[in-house]
């Protein structure tokens, strides 16, 4: 009987997966989810950033003055971690150094002044094999797009020594106002079905799950339709919640494994990757593509035409958001990414990154700062959040005092910042600041 | 030129439920059983809640002046306490008393800690407790129902003291209990508004079920066991006395009880069997306040020993 009620009242016949914890914010995703893919206007400049977030920062090949086009090789890889680096643009070196970066450093990076010459890459002939996926993967100069910016190479490459079983798409998206993935799910579903199947074959894995949330229903269907009845790539709907698209917890609601602390999803038998990489990957091996733009999603209440945008990499942000016309009077703060992790830009000349998700802009209001936190009243409700099921609130009281090797002890380390004990706190307590903080001075403490 | 941007950590989105809002909220959703009691036995009540809040406030302002810290009464919290220790005090009290309460709450109970947060018993409980100690007799002088009609005012006991010392009046009945037609302490009679209230900020998320139900479940089984298997006696058990605004009001307060799940309920049914154990076998008819008390001094060892097992741990750690 209780089932009947549940489906006469429109809810879904069966429970749908997730995690434990996690938190509901207010999404906004409705500000850009019906905006198709857009290109913008190709900038006068881009500063194509050099660096990536495990191993040695690419060498640069180019110096100034140098005429590049749009694909070729502006640096190489010093380790087996590096990618390649690409022009994203047709134009001229201006000038290879330091420039700032979206996480708040600055780093090596090559500013090219955009010319002519565009040419459309060709459709490759062969169809490669395992090992040598792995090679064009790296050749494209491909990394985590959903974030992270991990080499997608020699993840593959890992997850291909320890044998994994399933490959996790994912399409979860959970951060807040974001909709790139969502309109990649909708509008390049054969490209993303055709980069699954090579990533299968790259990494040996036997079965594909694309994981979506509950909120974007429309794209699990639309997978359902399409996908090969051989049952190798199947979609699952997941409860939609934050932060479902982190790569633990994705892997807890698909397939009820625990990764081990300090461990990795090769671990127990899973590689995940994000549904914008499947689609470059399948731009790399099809059409020797590589990876020069990607969706980025613009959105925000200051601007007047928040969507979904082709950008080229090392579009600044300033740029950007001249396509979606920002009401400058009325930009309280910048992101870089989701609201729940994101970077708040202090300068808008940072450039686009190869894994930016998105640009979300606040509008004054939104951006008040909170005049001061209080003390902790252990109230509970970021031990009840947390996808870690750590003590944050004991954590952070260990911070305040300046006791990192208690805050370690009681976990710090196993904390991913996904903020959803700071969305929660009543007092209003900087958690992910004091966690973000310690981590370094525990680290420093160790050495 | 670019726009002044804010600048801040992650996360940049965050709820709109703080501190002072879960406060007053609590206030507001406890007013009720206070209207009820001014009914139930007359204006001099509402002098005593009046005391006790007014006094909480300007003490706490004026110990954080003093302190030379922020001055935060506006979060609701002081008004909170001061009602609290209203309602666990007898209708009949002085206001001087009152006020020598609420001074104890708040000054020892709370800012000798070093504030909301710090403190380690519930301060409205700590004026009780005092109170109890230094005024027995002004404590446990109670006014009868006026909705119940007329009793003699001299000789009136609450139904907790009706049983403690065998006396020869009447129980009120369990429906009459459950309303609050009986004798008690201000706020603590109206178990229905008091049930009421509770479910509000359960509905709200601002407390979670565990306490509650720990405590109150561990009481009425006491009460089964202790007569002998009567399953009324358990209705009597949680509607008598101070369990009700005790379990869902003070034994919830955030800061004196433990966070985990887990350690909520050990909490809750250590409080319910040290409240029956008190009944039963104790010097009080009453034994609510001490055993929150009591409990409130086990939490950080309770914390300590319940800290959830982290993600991808095997084992649970022990933090000592």
């Amino acid at each position: 009987m209780f089932a009947a009620v549940w489906k006469a009242i429109g809810m879904p016949a069966t429970k749908l997966r997730s995690f434990m914890g996690g938190i509901h914010p207010l999404k906004r995703k409705e500000l850009t989810r019906e905006r198709p893919i857009e290109p913008i206007p190709l900038p006068g400049k881009v500063v194509i950033p050099l660096f990536q977030p495990a191993g040695k920062e690419p060498r640069p090949i180019v110096s100034k003055g140098d005429i590049v086009t749009a694909g070729q090789v502006i640096a190489e890889p010093q380790d087996g971690r590096g990618v390649f680096v690409h022009s994203s643009v047709c134009g001229k070196v201006k000038k290879v150094g330091r420039f700032p970066f979206p996480a708040g450093f600055f780093v090596t990076a090559a500013e090219v002044e955009v010319g002519e010459g565009e040419k459309p890459f060709p459709p490759m002939e062969r169809t490669p094999e395992g090992p040598e996926i792995i090679e064009i993967i790296r050749n494209a100069g491909i990394v985590g797009m959903g974030g992270a910016g991990f080499p997608t190479h020699f993840k593959l490459k890992g997850a291909r020594e320890a044998g994994v079983e399933f490959l996790l798409v994912n399409g979860a998206e959970c951060e807040p106002y974001l909709t790139a993935d969502y309109r990649v799910l909708m509008e390049r579903t054969e490209d993303l079905i055709s980069g699954t199947k090579l990533l299968l074959k790259a990494s040996g894995a036997k079965r594909a799950y694309v994981a979506v949330e509950s909120d974007k229903k429309d794209a699990y269907d639309r997978l359902g339709g399409m996908v090969p009845d051989d049952d190798v790539i199947k979609p699952v709907l997941l409860r939609a919640k934050y932060p479902q698209g982190s790569e633990k917890q994705l892997i807890e609601a698909v397939l009820k494994r625990e990764v081990p602390a300090g461990g990795l999803p090769a671990d127990v038998g899973v590689l995940v990757q994000n549904v914008s990489t499947a689609c470059a990957v399948h731009d790399a091996v099809a059409f020797g593509k590589p990876l020069i733009e990607r969706v980025v999603t613009l959105s925000g209440t200051p601007l007047k035409r928040p969507g979904n945008y082709l950008v080229r990499i090392g579009t600044l942000i300033e740029d950007l958001m001249e396509a979606a016309g920002p009401d400058r009077d009325n930009i309280g703060k910048v992101i870089v990414g989701g609201p729940m992790m994101g970077f708040s830009m202090s300068r808008l000349d940072v450039p686009v990154a190869r894994e930016t998700t998105g640009v979300v802009l606040l509008s004054r209001v939104e951006a008040e700062v909170e005049p001061s936190h209080q003390s902790c009243v252990r109230c509970g409700k970021c031990l009840y959040v947390c996808p870690m099921f750590l003590p944050t609130s004991e954590i952070c009281i260990a911070v305040e005092r300046g006791d990192y090797a208690l805050a370690v002890k009681l976990g710090l380390e196993n904390c991913m910042e996904c903020g959803s004990c700071a969305y929660v706190c009543p007092s209003r307590r900087p958690l992910v600041q004091w966690i973000k903080t310690a981590k370094l001075f525990a680290k420093k403490v160790k050495k | 030129m670019s726009p002044k941007l804010a600048i801040s950590i992650s996360p940049h989105i965050r709820t709109r439920e703080t501190v002072p809002r879960i406060m007053w909220t609590v206030v507001l959703v406890l007013l009720p059983a206070g209207i009820f009691s001014c009914l139930n036995f007359g204006w001099h009540v509402l002098s005593v809640i009046a005391a006790c809040v007014i006094t909480a406030v300007v003490l706490e302002a004026l110990i954080q002046k003093l302190r030379g810290k922020e001055i935060t009464i506006s979060d609701g919290s002081a008004v909170l306490t001061g009602l609290l220790l209203a309602y666990n005090l007898s209708p009949a009290l002085p206001i001087w008393m009152a006020i020598i309460g609420t001074v104890v709450a708040i000054a020892i109970g709370k800012h000798a800690f070093g504030g909301l947060g710090h403190n380690i018993w519930n301060p409205a409980l700590v004026g009780r407790a005092f109170l109890m100690a230094a005024y027995p007799g002004a404590m446990t002088t109670w006014f009868p129902s006026r909705l119940a009609g007329a009793v003699d005012a001299m000789t009136y006991a609450t139904p907790l003291n009706v049983i403690k010392q065998s006396l020869p009046q009447s129980l009120p009945s369990l429906g009459e209990m459950f309303f609050g037609i009986r004798g008690g302490c201000i706020g603590e009679t109206c178990c229905l508004l008091l049930l009421l209230g509770g479910l509000f900020l359960l509905w709200k998320g601002y407390i979670t079920w565990h306490i509650p139900v720990a405590f109150l479940g561990s009481l009425a089984c006491f009460a089964v066991i202790a007569s002998g298997g009567k399953p009324q006696a358990a209705v009597f058990a949680i509607c008598a006395g101070g369990a009700m605004l005790g379990s869902i009001y003070m034994a919830t307060d955030y800061v004196t009880s433990p966070v985990s799940v887990r350690g909520m309920l050990i909490f809750g049914i250590g409080c319910g069997i040290i409240t029956g154990v008190i009944r039963k076998w104790g010097g009080y008819p009453e034994g609510v306040c001490y055993a929150i008390l009591l409990m409130n001094s086990a939490t950080p060892l309770i914390d300590r020993l319940t800290l959830p097992r982290a993600y991808g741990e095997a084992k649970r750690k022990v933090w000592v």
